[in-house]
């Protein structure tokens, strides 16, 4: 894409206050942080494609496409598993409109591919507190999610974390108030679950 | 309950705490058992010459102890209740000062007060004025967005759209009409095709997420056998309307040179994938709500408050100002076209005048289920547009409808008024309703009762539009 003349403008940054919040000593419990440059594409297996996709994503990009709500890293791409043949395929870039092209063009008919990533928003969440946060106040998960399963990994799995907790609907959480925050983004995970 | 309950039921031959709870509701109340239910087990055991531990106890459920209902509630409370969602280009409207107003759980602006402004209505017939003759903005980003792919997708639009799908051209866009099982209309929208297997629905704001849902039941349990995949992309793209006479020399300024937006290349209903503003992607179709030359345009939704910059200084030359939901409403009825204070549940194709929509060619949800003799009785209440006698009466709306001179009582109304605002391109109020055998009614006067706000207006019938009803402007 050419150099645009117009400026993004992610609603996160809005929301999420600069600074620390609450006990003022010692190491920060949690932090977070927006990830702004990830493309997020959904990729749905055309009918009866579920295995051609399948064993594209594994020759073409060396992921074992997850068939449950888990997530699979392999070098700088993910997929999420959303739903039966439906997965999110998350890349850092920051053309994520050039992405859903080449995917649709390398994917060909066994897929339909459409850009999500400005409706999703992904945080980075970490710190001594990050897991029981998650825990607490945003999950009430099945072992078999990605936050119970992976939640000691390091800052890559940490993204993808982040990932599968990424906001179903970006204008949800869109100049929330911090005080409603956790309760949206619980519920961003429900959906996300479903 | 009472202890004589208790006696009753002992007498009666209960003996099991099981059976005992169940014929007299022992221990069902709020406190779940806790209290009365341990007084109650005591008079069974005394009266069975037992212990209550040999009575035996029914089961406790929690909460064992009172719960305050706010425990309950949480932080769902006051403005927290729910979410609250903002469009991409939320805080360009507020530096224009708009006021917002909640529609569903979206917050929209419904005006645009300009500094010194005070009063809404001088401030929307001012936006409805400037889109009349120059060129306004609207936010449009709440309106549903779907994204179909697939071999079989066009197909699949035949099913669930009455109208037919299969022969819209890549590049254009088409109104359509969803009804559901019982022939009821379920949501309007255009749809636009972008590619021979790839299709971008609209929905009305407020059906986005449950005309995914219907898509998805409909692929999921009615028709497996199809080729079709359907994902929400409502958040994911931001989307203005730009409308009135100078909407296509502003959007010349802002759509790449690449791209021709001339009426030759992108007519009514055309569908066009742009460049904006030096290479951000987004989507060009020319849809009018207004009535007027208008386009929407779509990016993605991290560019929506630099577009909504970038169009109004590209329209400041043609006097642009944005324009808000009210001036949005009144604009349509001016046009006469239908929204959801028509599309209510109750009324079908016919109804809302839209039956020659319903395709004879092919089989779609709620076809068989329209042809009920009761949906096809001439006298259903149909949709007919409204004027006052004299233009400055107040048309109010959820008015009843009756002939002149008669008393006004329910068994003289004829329909109600559904939709009423002051329209100031034609000096007076107008509405829409409906009526008892609207269709045959044009030129008709009737008394528009308002009881409850103690007010009652004479208004004409009109089948036609009273803005442009020859497109002229919508096609120019």
């Amino acid at each position: 894409m050419a150099d645009p003349g117009l400026a993004p403008d992610h609603p996160f940054l809005a929301v999420l206050p600069v600074g620390r919040s609450g006990v003022v000593h010692g190491p920060a419990g949690v932090s977070v942080a927006l990830r702004e440059t990830v493309a997020q594409i959904a990729v749905t297996a055309r009918r009866g494609q579920d295995a051609a996709l399948t064993e594209q994503f594994r020759a073409r990009y060396g992921l074992v496409a997850p068939t449950g709500p888990r997530h699979i890293v392999a070098g700088p791409t993910a997929l999420v598993g959303i739903g039966s043949g439906r997965w999110i395929f998350l890349q850092d870039m920051e053309d994520s409109t050039a992405l859903a092209a080449r995917l649709a063009a390398e994917l060909g008919a066994s897929a339909a591919v459409a850009d999500l990533s400005d409706s999703r928003c992904i945080l980075r969440l970490w710190g001594a507190a990050a897991a029981g946060c998650v825990r607490e106040r945003l999950a009430d998960r099945s072992p078999s999610q990605p936050i119970r399963s992976r939640r000691c990994g390091g800052e890559r799995d940490r993204a993808h974390h982040g990932a599968a907790l990424a906001a179903r609907r970006a204008a949800l959480l869109r100049d929330c108030r911090p005080a409603q925050l956790d309760r949206q983004l619980c519920r961003v995970a429900k959906r996300q679950r479903r | 309950m009472t202890a004589s309950d208790i006696e009753l039921a002992h007498r009666e031959g209960y003996r099991s705490v099981e059976h005992l709870k169940r014929y007299t509701t022992l221990g069902m109340a709020t406190d779940q058992g806790r209290t009365a239910n341990v007084a109650g087990l005591a008079i069974m055991a005394a009266l069975t010459g037992k212990s209550i531990q040999e009575t035996g106890t029914t089961t406790f459920r929690p909460p064992y102890s009172p719960v305050a209902i706010a425990a309950f509630a949480g932080h769902h409370r006051g403005r927290d209740f729910r979410p609250t969602r903002l469009t991409p280009s939320h805080r360009w409207s507020v530096e224009q000062g708009a006021r917002f107003v909640e529609a569903g759980l979206w917050l929209r602006p419904q005006w645009y007060a300009r500094p010194g402004e005070a009063d809404g209505n001088a401030i929307i017939n001012r936006e409805i004025r400037t889109v009349r003759s120059a060129v306004g903005l609207c936010d449009v980003s709440t309106l549903g967005k779907i994204d179909i792919q697939g071999a079989d997708a066009a197909a699949f639009l035949d099913r669930v759209y009455c109208n037919r799908i299969t022969t819209l051209p890549v590049g254009r866009a088409r109104y359509g009409l969803m009804l559901r099982e019982d022939g009821i209309v379920m949501d309007d929208g255009t749809v636009a095709r972008l590619a021979d297997d790839h299709f971008i629905l609209s929905t009305t704001s407020a059906n986005a997420d449950r005309i995914v849902q219907h898509l998805e039941f409909c692929l999921q349990v009615l028709w497996p056998e199809l080729d079709v995949q359907v994902t929400g992309v409502t958040e994911q793209w931001a989307q203005l309307s730009v409308a009135g006479p100078r909407a296509r020399n502003t959007l010349q300024r802002v759509v790449d040179p690449a791209s021709d937006i001339s009426n030759a290349a992108v007519p009514f209903l055309g569908v066009l994938p742009v460049t904006v503003c030096g290479g951000v992607p987004g989507r060009l179709f020319r849809i009018s709500f207004s009535g007027e030359l208008a386009y929407e345009l779509a990016v993605p939704a991290r560019y929506g408050t630099a577009l909504a910059e970038a169009i109004m200084a590209a329209g400041s030359e043609f006097g642009i100002a944005p324009y808000g939901l009210e001036a949005l409403l009144v604009l349509r009825l001016e046009k006469g076209f239908v929204s959801s204070d028509e599309i209510d549940g109750t009324t079908t194709a016919r109804d809302l005048g839209l039956g020659k929509m319903m395709s004879r060619q092919k089989d779609f949800i709620g076809r068989v289920l329209a042809e009920r003799p009761a949906l096809l009785d001439p006298d259903r209440p149909s949709v007919v547009s409204l004027r006052t006698a004299d233009p400055l009466a107040p048309l109010r709306v959820g008015s009843h409808l009756l002939p002149l001179g008669v008393p006004a009582t329910a068994a003289a109304d004829l329909g109600h008024v559904t939709s009423a605002a002051f329209s100031p391109t034609l000096g007076g109020w107008i509405g829409l309703g409906l009526v008892k055998g609207g269709a045959r009614r044009a030129g008709e006067h009737l008394i528009a009762c308002d009881p409850i706000r103690n007010g009652a207006v004479e208004v004409e019938i009109s089948l036609e539009p009273f803005y442009d009803p020859e497109e002229v402007r919508l096609r120019g």
